[in-house]
């Protein structure tokens, strides 16, 4: 039996450990930039060993078919072919980017850092929820508040047989150098107006990588380089690019991208530098493509999917439609087009002109959304002034591509502080907690 | 070492300036508010006047609050100590966490003691963060370049401020020869004609603070 | 077999000198199975290191002039043997996907929806071509880079990348897979653009423009889903200048 008590009295020390290093995201509230530090809640999220090797075959199974999933559209488009998905999810989606087609990215990998986001329902069962597979952030919070939690308590982590799991950076850098085309690694970020700045920042230090911004990078004689202050220039080989597809290049993706590097996508596109995760992949985690999942799995890999997607239907098909229509208050809908949290509205929760002007806009377009039974969320406990509260949370898990994929012993668990909220968003003034997987 | 980029090494060498520029300016205001104390706000007026910035404080609760604290104040101490900050905090692959947290630090106390009746108590906390994050620099980053980078904004800036200040000719001579050995020991661009006659001028009898101040301030451009 | 030669040229003048302007020039052509590069040749001024690259546009000249201009010239020029009857084998058709997708510029709105319910079951690349052939009115100055096929449709006024959009968009409606070319034509003092509809295996090129199938006077430049695919110049720089372009193509024939 795990005990957790003696850490979760420390709490507020851990909390003010966070501040110290800084520990916050941005975001942006009436026009203006403002950092917020993440809340914290010490009680863990606790994944049994057993679980946790449920949990790993299914992730790596998973993350597995979708690289084969993006591989295939950019080239050979077999599963086009034999009509397991429709094109229109493909080629219509904003993630699929026709430059792509015909890439080989090095080593054929496509998602290098995958978070997959997953719930456990009140039976203990997990769902995959989505996939996140563009530029996935958040595993930097676990990472340091475990470092911080063993500092606090240090005998709750003597007892308890907690995977250690501040391995992330150099799982990180394997991966990174993995795909090194020759020369060095960098960390690319758009600045430190982004929300996720102290995640580039803390990576970059923790691998050993340069943090940079476009402007430090340039390209010449086909190869990419990192200069320096005096004229030096070093080679670079793996770009850990923290910014996304659109704005790589503004030659051959946005024109009026101001962050990116003018023929990146060329340098790559020759295989002379990697970039992680590869341009395009974005394709695989449309919330669209997500329903599809389980079919690439069988595929694929031939093998029956060892997680489940939550149950979903899509509007696009005849029978999926009437039935959301005729379940319209036991679902949420989904805007495949938004992410983190926005775009989200649950049929219960509208008012009758909602529900009918939402019903005319998904009739209209139906490509456009996903539906989804509500799943009875196992809460977790927080700790809310002193007293234990139950609150909706979700897992969001770190899967690693190399030579093979690696499932990361932790995770980011996301609370919504909220008791009527079922949006954990950082974004949206949610916290979180550590993620212990266990070594029995 | 690796490769330092022209943006970083602008930020190392400003983040030395303004961690020397609240170091030194928090202890000239001690000096100058023991003196308020007792009633002699003229001082305020001379505290300005040293330091070469505006006197636009109207009371002694004023100059305490707005000189100390005020955000929108751009010569007050919270103003530098934030652009230490936003220096700092793009430099984390290159200085350390650690390094980086004390700076952090400093400025939770510089929120924390807003309005204080006595502010001695909350800036001593921030010399003390300040002093510890020049320690840990010293102490943890591997890089000779990237410290010395650091060390060099920092001995700029004190050879400035002592300039504005017409600080003894000891003091100068000091300052000069400590920069001069620093500043070698980076990779940074500079004349060595500047420091040559900067060291002239800190030699001779009468000291030509104006002169000194000219060349300290383009004596590096990044 | 017909050999045709062909200069390109453009300039671009900046209101103030600019520098760090880094280019992408599609503008000379690749050898298929309908077009064989005989020679050419590419330089730019003031001179600067290029690189040829290929992706699945076309060929581009890549380069990046760090030193401060104020203007810059592109100079194409090359031989090309056409090929009589010979078109481009397309994928396998499942593999065509995006050329069967609307994109933002080619996406139908109320008038190119009624516009293809007017549309016959059969032949429908020839209809279209007498549609527009009867209907738009060729007028330049009445449209920009950016018009889409429903904006243009709507005056039916524009040029040739408008009359290959509309064309795109009423071929995807009745679900033809098709594309959209740059190119250099015979006669035409600036670069054109047309389709390329799939038949069987093969592309067939038409030129809406000109109401005729594509022949032994067109040379392919690069191909896309749209005119956003197949940009003829893209370059960034630094500064606040304002740039503009000019642009001429001669195409002639070459007797052996």
């Amino acid at each position: 039996m795990t005990d957790t008590r003696e850490l979760v009295q420390h709490t507020e020390a851990i909390n003010e450990l966070l501040a110290r290093y800084g520990v916050k995201f941005g975001l942006y509230k009436n026009g203006t930039f403002k950092e917020q530090l993440f809340p914290f809640d010490a009680i863990p999220r606790i994944i049994s060993a057993d679980d946790f090797s449920y949990l790993d075959h299914g992730l790596k199974q998973r993350v597995t078919a979708l690289n084969c999933f993006i591989s295939d559209i950019y080239g050979d488009k077999k599963i086009i072919r034999d009509q397991v998905v429709p094109e229109e999810f493909v080629f219509d989606s904003p993630g699929y980017l026709h430059q792509c087609e015909g890439q080989k990215p090095p080593r054929g990998i496509w998602s290098h850092i995958s978070g997959i986001d997953l719930v456990q329902a009140l039976d203990k069962s997990w769902f995959i929820l989505e996939d996140n597979l563009r530029v996935p952030s958040g595993a930097s919070y676990p990472m340091i508040a475990r470092e911080l939690c063993r500092r606090a308590s240090p005998k709750t982590f003597q007892t308890n047989g907690v995977v250690d799991n501040r391995d992330y950076a150099s799982l990180l850098r394997s991966a990174m150098d993995y795909v090194n085309t020759g020369g060095c690694t960098v960390v690319l970020t758009p600045g430190r107006y982004n929300s996720a700045y102290f995640e580039h920042s803390y990576l970059a230090e923790k691998t050993g990588a340069h943090l940079v911004s476009g402007s430090e990078l340039t390209v010449e004689d086909g190869y990419l380089w990192f200069n320096g202050y005096d004229g030096q220039k070093e080679k670079v080989g793996t770009v850990y690019r923290r910014i996304s597809d659109d704005y790589l290049d503004p030659l051959n993706f946005r024109a009026d991208s101001l962050i990116g590097i003018p023929h990146l996508y060329d340098v790559f596109r020759q295989g002379h530098v990697a970039l992680m995760n590869a341009p395009g992949n974005g394709v695989a985690d449309d919330k669209g493509i997500y329903y599809f999942v389980p079919k690439m799995i069988r595929y694929y890999l031939g093998e029956e999917p060892i997680l489940n997607n939550a149950p979903t239907y899509l509007p696009f098909y005849k029978d999926d439609m009437k039935y959301v229509l005729d379940h319209f208050d036991n679902l949420v809908l989904k805007d495949v087009a938004e992410a983190g949290g926005y775009g989200v509205v649950f049929g219960s929760k509208m008012t009758s002109q909602q529900k009918t002007d939402f019903i005319a806009l998904l009739k209209k377009n139906p490509r456009r959304f996903i539906a989804q039974e509500v799943i009875d969320f196992l809460d977790l406990d927080i700790m809310d002034n002193g007293k234990p509260v139950a609150r909706k949370a979700d897992l969001r898990a770190y899967i690693l591509m190399g030579e093979e994929p690696i499932v990361w012993k932790s995770g980011l668990t996301r609370f919504s502080r909220n008791p009527d909220s079922f949006i954990v968003n950082s974004s949206q003034g949610g916290g979180f907690k550590d993620t212990w997987v266990l070594s029995h | 070492m690796g490769i330092v980029s022209l943006i970083n090494t602008d930020k190392l060498f400003w983040l030395g300036r303004y961690s020397e520029r609240v170091y030194t300016t928090i202890r000239l205001f001690g000096e100058s508010f023991d003196k308020i104390i007792d009633g002699n706000a003229e001082y305020i007026e001379l505290f300005c006047r040293s330091l070469d910035i505006p006197n636009i404080y109207s009371s002694t609760e004023d100059y305490v609050e707005r000189y100390l604290f005020d955000p929108q104040n751009p010569d007050s101490v919270y103003s530098n100590l934030t652009r230490a900050y936003d220096n700092a905090m793009t430099l984390r692959e290159e200085i350390g966490s650690e390094c980086i947290s004390y700076i952090q630090l400093a400025i939770y106390v510089m929120n924390r003691h807003q309005g204080s009746q006595s502010p001695m108590i909350g800036l001593q906390q921030i010399l003390d963060d300040i002093l510890a994050f020049w320690g840990l620099a010293d102490d943890m980053i591997p890089d000779e370049n990237i410290r010395n980078i650091i060390k060099t904004g920092k001995r700029v800036e004190r050879l400035d401020l002592y300039a504005r200040l017409k600080r003894p000719r000891t003091d100068i001579l000091r300052e000069v020869s400590r920069l001069s050995v620093r500043i070698s020991r980076t990779n940074l661009k500079y004349s060595s004609e500047d420091i040559s006659r900067l060291k002239q001028l800190a030699d001779s009898a009468t000291t030509d603070y104006y002169s000194i101040l000219q060349i300290v301030d383009g004596l590096v451009i990044i | 077999m017909g050999r045709l030669g062909f200069l390109f040229q453009l300039q671009l003048t900046f209101s103030e000198p600019v520098n760090h302007h880094a280019f992408q020039l599609r503008c000379l052509p690749k050898s298929s199975v309908r077009q064989q590069v005989v020679q050419s040749s590419f330089r730019v001024l003031p001179e600067c290191k290029t690189i040829m690259s290929d992706d699945h546009f076309g060929l581009k000249q890549l380069g990046s002039m760090i030193t401060l201009h104020a203007g810059f010239s592109v100079q194409a020029e090359g031989i090309v043997d056409i090929l009589p009857g010979m078109c481009e084998k397309a994928d396998s058709n499942w593999k065509l996907g995006p050329y069967r997708q609307e994109t933002f510029l080619t996406a139908p709105g109320f008038v190119l929806k009624g516009m293809a319910a007017e549309l016959p079951e059969h032949n429908v690349p020839a209809a279209v071509m007498s549609l527009l052939s009867d209907r738009f009115v060729y007028a330049p100055g009445k449209t920009h880079a950016k018009t889409t096929a429903e904006e243009a449709a709507a005056q039916m006024q524009g040029v040739c990348q408008d009359e290959a959009h509309i064309m795109l968009s009423l071929l995807r409606m009745k679900g033809i897979p098709c594309r959209y070319i740059v190119g250099y034509m015979l006669g035409e003092g600036s670069t054109h653009a047309w389709v390329e509809v799939l038949q069987g295996e093969t592309w067939i090129g038409l030129d809406p423009t000109n109401h005729r199938t594509v022949n032994d006077e067109y040379i392919v430049i690069s191909a896309g889903r749209d005119a956003n695919d197949c940009p003829v110049n893209r370059g960034v720089f630094s500064g606040a200048a304002e740039q503009q372009s000019q642009s001429s193509v001669s195409v002639w024939h070459i007797n052996d």
